[in-house]
């Protein structure tokens, strides 16, 4: 089945799914009271805030080159080693021969889309490597054997009854378990994961190019833990997480909470600029940062598009997202959902299978709106349609039926011909139809407003 | 690795060309650093420790943190003796810092030896699994946010800080700072570490129907032993 196929299936049924609406209404109605309570109670002036914020960011990506070499250099200077990774591919195989070298059999990760867009988990399987997901939501859809439903809360889908369920099938716990008693099976299940495993895997929020430091925000601590106890640390960052320098943490950091859960600020956030140092008592013996291309850089280049890798990952364009609320994060089949998905994906994937996704909003621009970095999302989706167009992707019969339209809608004559010839052939186009299509379309008024118009003049 | 170098390295090369192609000939100056009071309502500017202290305080709990203010390192003993009541002092492990066996001395656990990381280094295994309760210093208290700011260097390590059940931290009211401004500051100060954090209160999740859950992952409870002096 075409992409194009099963996304308007998955939609279809989705959109149609009462059960699956309502848990996703609970969560985002959850999210957006929290949000804004927490803007205004933070911040003097959001808009003033992102105004700034989405500044610093283009300013950073017009200097973007330099400060990866200024960041690759600083913190090799700490003896962290840098790969630099063009596509999914070439990142898979670093991280293969890192996994040789240290004779790795097990993996305790933490959450990262950037893991997630080179199938990382899928590729370690095959091989025997056992991988454990150690972020709660993450856990959670790697036991139900799916992928994340949202780039923020992976398992926004699930609700606590079966989560219970899932746990109580894979982790033997009380199928009656709350929410306290699942977060804990989840502490005792992957406790002994951080020690044992020879290897954590983490994202990066930001990269900090004048103090050649990663950066990675968290509320659990399973972070904290994978970059702790194993022996190796490996970042897999996307290239266009740079920030310039370390004083533009006091922005972004609280910026990326408020937007991303409402917080003040995350629990944890902590500023990582190597492997163990010689003084210190404990930490990895090793770090690698792999950083991801994988298309970024074609769509740097793109004019219009490059404002989209301005993107920090809040995630608050899938909550604002009429779309993505009525139709959920799996039906986009997609690492990236919802708005900021529908934009980038075309690109870092292709065009033809992935296009129809701009045509999945209704241009309102709530996305636009909640972006803390200012991505003017709804134009771009606008454009990603245009793009279709201009490569030829829209299909014979919708362009034929544009054409059409265009044609007799450019003269006043044509049109009222259209309409004449709509009103003479009526009654046997619809008996024509079946019952239930005729009983919804309305019959053309007797007269149309033009010859009402010229009737009153007279 | 070799083979992966000059992979990277090539990978380097032509991810660099491509976007060097994508700067502007003429880019708009990179803005001034943030600061904390064009951007926050709770900035602030006062310096006198009192306002500080009851920021810090009112955020720290608002966050489930526990918090003890006390007036000397022998009154620190005292909150200290209560946190760690019930509990067996070998499963306790500390810093190795003058301020905590200070406190210690005036603690319940006086008589005890708690052991300390450079113990645990000493005999070449460092096996946190079995410890209940981390002691450590503080690096600054941000007072914005209830924040405490900590490098592998006050916690002595990475894991002392995070793996324990109950992370317990010692630290002077002269190190409260009122922004992560200044906390971000200092830390560009004191360059020697490999890994810093701010921690604002105890390990939590909401990633079962948004419901607030303690300890995920990290400590469950995080309590703080303030001295005035």
């Amino acid at each position: 089945m075409s992409q194009l196929q099963s996304f308007l299936d998955n939609s279809e049924n989705k959109a149609l799914d009462e059960i699956h609406r309502k848990k996703i209404i609970k969560a985002v109605t959850s999210y957006d009271q929290t949000v804004i309570g927490m803007k205004s109670e933070q911040f003097k002036d959001w808009a003033h805030s992102r105004e700034v914020a989405g500044k610093i960011k283009q300013a950073t990506l017009d200097r973007l080159p330099d400060y990866l070499e200024e960041f690759e250099s600083k913190i090799q200077a700490r003896g962290a080693q840098v790969l630099w990774a063009e596509d999914a591919q070439a990142a898979r195989s670093f991280i293969d021969e890192i996994i040789a070298r240290h004779k790795v059999k097990q993996v305790v990760k933490s959450k990262s889309m950037t893991t997630e867009e080179i199938d990382l988990n899928e590729h370690l399987e095959e091989q025997d490597i056992e991988v454990f997901e150690s972020d709660l939501g993450e856990l959670i859809v790697q036991l139900a054997g799916e992928k994340p439903y949202h780039i923020v809360t992976p398992a926004m889908h699930k609700s606590k009854e079966e989560i219970a369920e899932l746990f109580n099938e894979k982790l033997n716990s009380d199928p009656d378990s709350t929410a306290e008693e699942l977060t804990m099976t989840a502490r005792a299940f992957l406790r002994n994961a951080y020690v044992t495993s020879q290897i954590g895997i983490t994202g990066a929020n930001f990269l900090i190019a004048d103090e050649g430091a990663v950066v990675m925000i968290e509320n659990e601590g399973n972070g904290r833990l994978s970059m702790a106890c194993p022996p190796v640390h490996v970042v897999v960052a996307g290239i266009e997480k740079m920030l310039p320098r370390l004083r533009d943490l006091p922005l972004f950091l609280p910026l990326l909470s408020t937007s991303g859960t409402g917080q003040e600020v995350t629990c944890y956030n902590s500023i990582i600029k190597g492997p163990k140092g010689e003084e210190e008592v404990d930490g990895p013996e090793h770090m690698y940062v792999i950083l991801l291309d994988n298309g970024r850089s074609e769509l740097f280049q793109d004019e219009e598009f490059q404002q989209a890798l301005r993107c920090i990952r809040c995630g608050a364009c899938l909550n604002a997202c009429p779309v993505y609320r009525t139709i959920g994060g799996h039906s986009y089949d997609t690492t990236y959902q919802g708005p900021i998905g529908s934009v980038i994906t075309p690109h870092l994937r292709d065009l033809a299978s992935f296009g129809h996704l701009a045509q999945a909003s209704s241009l309102c621009g709530a996305c636009t709106d909640v972006c803390p970095v200012k991505i003017d999302l709804h134009h771009l989706l606008l454009e990603n349609r245009w793009r279709s167009k201009k490569a030829g992707l829209s299909g014979i019969k919708w362009e034929l039926i544009l054409k059409i339209w265009a044609w007799v809608f450019k003269s006043r004559s044509r049109l009222n011909g259209m309409s004449k010839f709509i009103q003479l052939t009526q009654g046997l186009v619809r008996m024509l139809m079946p019952k239930s299509l005729r009983e919804k379309v309305p019959r053309r008024a007797k007269k149309s407003f033009g010859e009402l118009w010229k009737e009153r003049q007279q | 690795m070799k083979d992966s170098l000059s992979q990277s390295s090539t990978a380097r090369d032509r991810i660099l060309i491509r976007l060097k192609r994508g700067v502007p000939e003429n880019p708009a100056p990179l803005p001034s650093v943030p600061q904390d009071h064009e951007h926050f309502t709770s900035y602030l500017d006062v310096k006198d420790r009192d306002s500080l202290l009851g920021r810090f305080q009112h955020r720290f709990e608002a966050l489930q943190g526990e918090f003890f203010l006390v007036d000397s390192p022998q009154e620190a003993g005292k909150a200290l003796s209560n946190l760690v009541s019930g509990i067996e002092p070998n499963r306790i492990l500390s810093q190795d810092d003058s301020l905590i066996e200070k406190v210690l001395k005036s603690s319940s656990l006086a008589s005890e030896k708690v052991k300390s990381t450079d113990d645990l280094l000493a005999q070449d295994s460092l096996s946190f699994e079995a410890y209940e309760i981390g002691v450590t210093t503080a690096f600054k208290l941000v007072a914005r946010t209830g924040s405490i700011v900590m490098t592998c260097r006050q916690a002595a390590g990475r894991r002392l800080s995070v793996l324990p059940p109950l992370h317990i931290v010692i630290a002077k009211a002269s190190q409260l700072i009122p922004s992560w401004e200044e906390g971000i500051e200092s830390l560009r100060d004191e360059s020697d570490f490999s890994y810093a954090s701010f921690i604002t209160g105890p390990s939590r999740t909401a990633d079962i129907e948004k419901i607030l859950v303690l300890g995920a992952h990290g400590p469950k409870r995080l309590a703080l032993i303030l001295i005035k002096e």
